[in-house]
């Protein structure tokens, strides 16, 4: 154990005192919290002030662009006999685009809505192109029911939308409301995290192995202490920066995004930063409209006080670790076998497929997470790391975790073994190219 | 007493045996020298003595005991393919080695200050190992290869890559290790450094141990009653006065003097044939040709007799 404890302590220092990894941990969380502030920066800084010239013979449509103007959205009149002019020297004009709103009969409101042109040099703005739509939609309503004598506020007050809360109740009959998105961002989130790390560290813990076979210090090595010893020192040292890795991200990440939502909030206030985020991150309207009113009726800190926080980051780090485990002796393996990263590539597509297939197969396991593919995929050890940490923000029954569970372990300590047969014959081999059928010869080779 | 017993090791990979009941014991305090052409096995009999990998079957014992992992800090090893990590520091490294030996740390430092200086390494402690030239690696890799002092060292292909003033380096401190009480493995198919240095061999060819025992002996159990005249005169008197009991295996001319090599038949005796050359010509040395180390090599290894190869210089 004291050798095997130096070997740790060996990898662990080397890797975290490297440049790479200072700068990847701090840059780490930099990111992260760019990526949540990024898009309200953005939106602040790209938006210069358009100003828009109208042609409107009625001057109607006019008036009711001029009084939703907003900050960065301004209109001017612009003299419907100007318009052919205007349009010929637009890229010498200040305008950043021309609105030509048809004639119309009185109470025909097709030619509007259907003939009604925006003219520009550089493509129109979605954003300037919805806020004009939306005010002549509105206006155009407001007239249609106005004509028809028909009470606007009246109209405005059957336009309704229901909302369900989802309340879960437990075992003790105690409530807890419960919100599906918000569990599917921390399963995927999760799950990512997960995937990430292994092919990480996996790849860390492989090229750890291939440099110092051709470096040819493994011999060396050998002598002193069991090849296996060296492997596991080596997974597990890895291993500890990962977690090293992921503790500073998770600290420095939280403060962050605090920190730079809370300047920015000086200008905006934080529910308009988290909608203006969300809406950044490709989320389309129905959804944001759906956690808008979720934030407004259930109170969104309170459902994410509600998650399970001690068995999320405990289950965190058990697949971590067990996920991390399996797949890390398997590169070990791999490193064991060849000579150089470029000759692992054999090897490592095999290995990829797994974690690739969990990663394709998250977005379905959301969509049913107590189904039976989500089950499988969980209870399967190559693939229940990633899938079982999607699951377990939705609850599944502690049985299925626990089996899951003792599955991964049994197939680590199965993997770590086999690939320790593979790697303690490769690492003394030189220069020759193993192939899956020299593996498999490896393995029962009498140590 | 023999400080290592390696008795009867067969290794096999699956297409081909290694060692084929193979058998050494090496003496207490003596320099033993693993001999055999390149393939022969004699790396993998030594990763057995390291306990790198297992024999098939068969035994080694070290000072009388079965062999265990508790012998790894009593052995040192500096194998053929050997290397340090590149990005590591040299000092770090080299008490990073010593620690997995099993010294404490307070005990590394002290003897690796004592070996770097030594070694005049120490001005590149705290350099990365790939700063260093190949010479200066060399030397870091033997010393912690002898830091912990262990009973027994194993050399694999000492000589190979290293110039010829880290070599004689080298060599002349595994002398002192020796003489230090050290008992010294080492393979090696350059036959040069053998007679100077080992007091035991064993030659090992296509997994099989062809021959073992001290240098000296071994020499002698060769020799073949081939002497060595030089004289002055010429060739055809000195065939003439050869009688049957004689026979010229080989004629030399270097420099003005002749050099014959002649071979005693039946009970003639060395005496029997400087009295049959002494009235034909003037001798001016004449000796003995024991054979060397390298001559019974090639001569067992090819079934070649020895004494008989062709020489440069030959008439």
């Amino acid at each position: 154990m004291g050798k095997i404890s130096l070997i740790i302590k060996r990898e662990y220092i080397t890797r975290v005192r490297k440049p790479a990894f200072i700068i990847m941990t701090i840059l780490g969380p930099l990111l992260f919290g760019l990526i949540t502030v990024a898009p309200v920066l953005l939106a602040q800084v790209s938006d210069e002030e358009k100003v828009i010239a109208v042609s409107d013979v009625s001057m109607l449509y006019f008036s009711a662009l001029k009084e939703k103007e907003t900050e960065k959205i301004k209109f001017v009149y612009l003299p419907p006999n100007l318009l052919t002019q205007t349009l010929k020297d637009l890229d010498k004009s200040n305008y950043y685009a021309v609105l030509d709103i048809p004639v119309t009969m009185q109470g025909d409101y097709n030619q509007i809505k259907k003939h009604t042109k925006i003219y520009s040099i550089k493509n129109v703005g979605l954003g300037v192109q919805s806020h004009i739509e939306n005010v002549l939609t509105e206006e155009i309503r407001s007239r249609q029911l106005e004509t028809s004598g028909i009470d606007k506020a009246l109209v405005d007050k059957t336009l309704q939308r229901v909302n369900i809360k989802p309340i879960e109740v437990g075992e003790d009959g105690k409530q807890k409301q419960k919100s599906a998105e918000l569990n599917m961002a921390v399963g995927l989130t999760f799950g990512f995290l997960i995937y990430i790390f292994i092919f990480l560290y996996g790849a860390m813990v492989m090229r750890g192995v291939i440099e110092e076979k051709t470096s040819r210090i493994v011999e060396v090595i050998v002598s002193s202490v069991k090849p296996f010893q060296l492997m596991m020192g080596k997974i597990i040292g890895v291993g500890m920066v990962g977690l090293t890795q992921f503790v500073i991200w998770v600290v420095l990440g939280i403060g962050i995004t605090i920190g730079a939502q809370s300047m920015v909030a000086d200008k905006y206030d934080s529910q308009q930063v988290a909608q203006q985020a969300t809406q950044a991150q490709g989320l389309d309207q129905g959804q944001i409209d759906e956690m808008d009113s979720k934030v407004e009726s259930a109170g969104a800190m309170e459902q994410i006080l509600g998650l399970p926080f001690g068995k999320l980051i405990f289950c965190f780090l058990f697949y971590f670790l067990g996920g991390y485990l399996l797949y890390g002796s398997f590169f070990a393996a791999i490193g064991g076998a060849v000579d150089s990263e470029t000759d692992s590539q054999q090897f490592m597509l095999p290995v990829t497929i797994p974690i690739i297939f969990a990663i394709v197969m998250m977005q379905f396991v959301l969509n049913n997470p107590d189904g039976p593919v989500a089950f499988w995929l969980s209870m399967v050890p190559l693939t229940s790391p990633i899938i079982m940490m999607v699951r377990v923000p939705f609850d599944p029954p502690m049985w299925q975790i626990a089996v899951s569970m003792v599955a991964l372990v049994l197939t680590f300590i199965l993997s770590t073994w086999l690939a320790g047969r593979v790697y303690r014959t490769g690492i003394l081999m030189y220069g020759k190219k193993a192939s899956w059928k020299e593996l498999g010869k490896w393995l029962f080779y009498k140590g | 007493m023999n400080l290592l017993e390696a008795n009867n090791i067969t290794k096999r990979y699956h297409n081909h045996t290694a060692l084929n009941n193979v058998t050494i014991h090496v003496p207490e305090g003596s320099v033993y020298g693993l001999l055999g052409p390149n393939g022969a096995g004699k790396t993998s009999l030594i990763r057995i003595i390291n306990q790198i990998t297992g024999p098939d079957s068969g035994e080694v014992k070290f000072k009388g005991v079965h062999l265990n992992p508790s012998h790894v800090e009593q052995i040192g090893y500096m194998p053929e393919e050997r290397g340090l990590y590149r990005k590591m520091a040299v000092g770090e490294q080299a008490l990073y080695l010593a620690q997995l030996k099993g010294l404490s740390k307070q005990e590394a430092l002290k003897r690796l200050k004592y070996w770097f200086e030594r070694m005049e390494i120490m001005p590149w402690w705290k350099k990365k190992v790939e700063e260093l030239s190949k010479g200066m690696a060399q030397k870091v890799q033997f010393v912690v290869t002898v830091l912990h002092e262990p009973p027994l060292l194993i050399f694999d292909e000492p000589f190979s890559g290293f110039d010829p003033v880290n070599a004689e380096l080298i060599k002349n401190e595994i002398l002192e290790l020796k003489k230090k009480g050290s008992t010294i493995i080492f393979s090696t198919h350059r036959m040069d450094s053998v007679e100077e240095m080992c007091d035991y061999i064993a030659l090992i060819n296509k997994s099989e141990k062809i021959l073992d025992g001290p240098v000296k002996e071994i020499r002698h159990q060769f020799k073949n009653n081939l002497y060595e005249v030089d004289f002055e005169g010429n060739w055809i008197s000195f065939g003439n006065a050869l009688w049957a009991g004689f026979e010229l295996v080989r004629k030399v001319e270097e420099d003005g003097i002749l050099k014959a090599h002649v071979k005693l038949l039946g009970n003639s005796t060395p005496n029997d044939l400087l009295h049959a050359l002494l009235p034909v010509c003037k001798i001016h040395n004449f000796k003995e040709l024991i054979p060397t180390v390298n001559e019974i090599f090639i001569s067992l290894v090819t079934g070649q007799a020895i004494g008989v190869a062709p020489t440069n210089k030959e008439l």
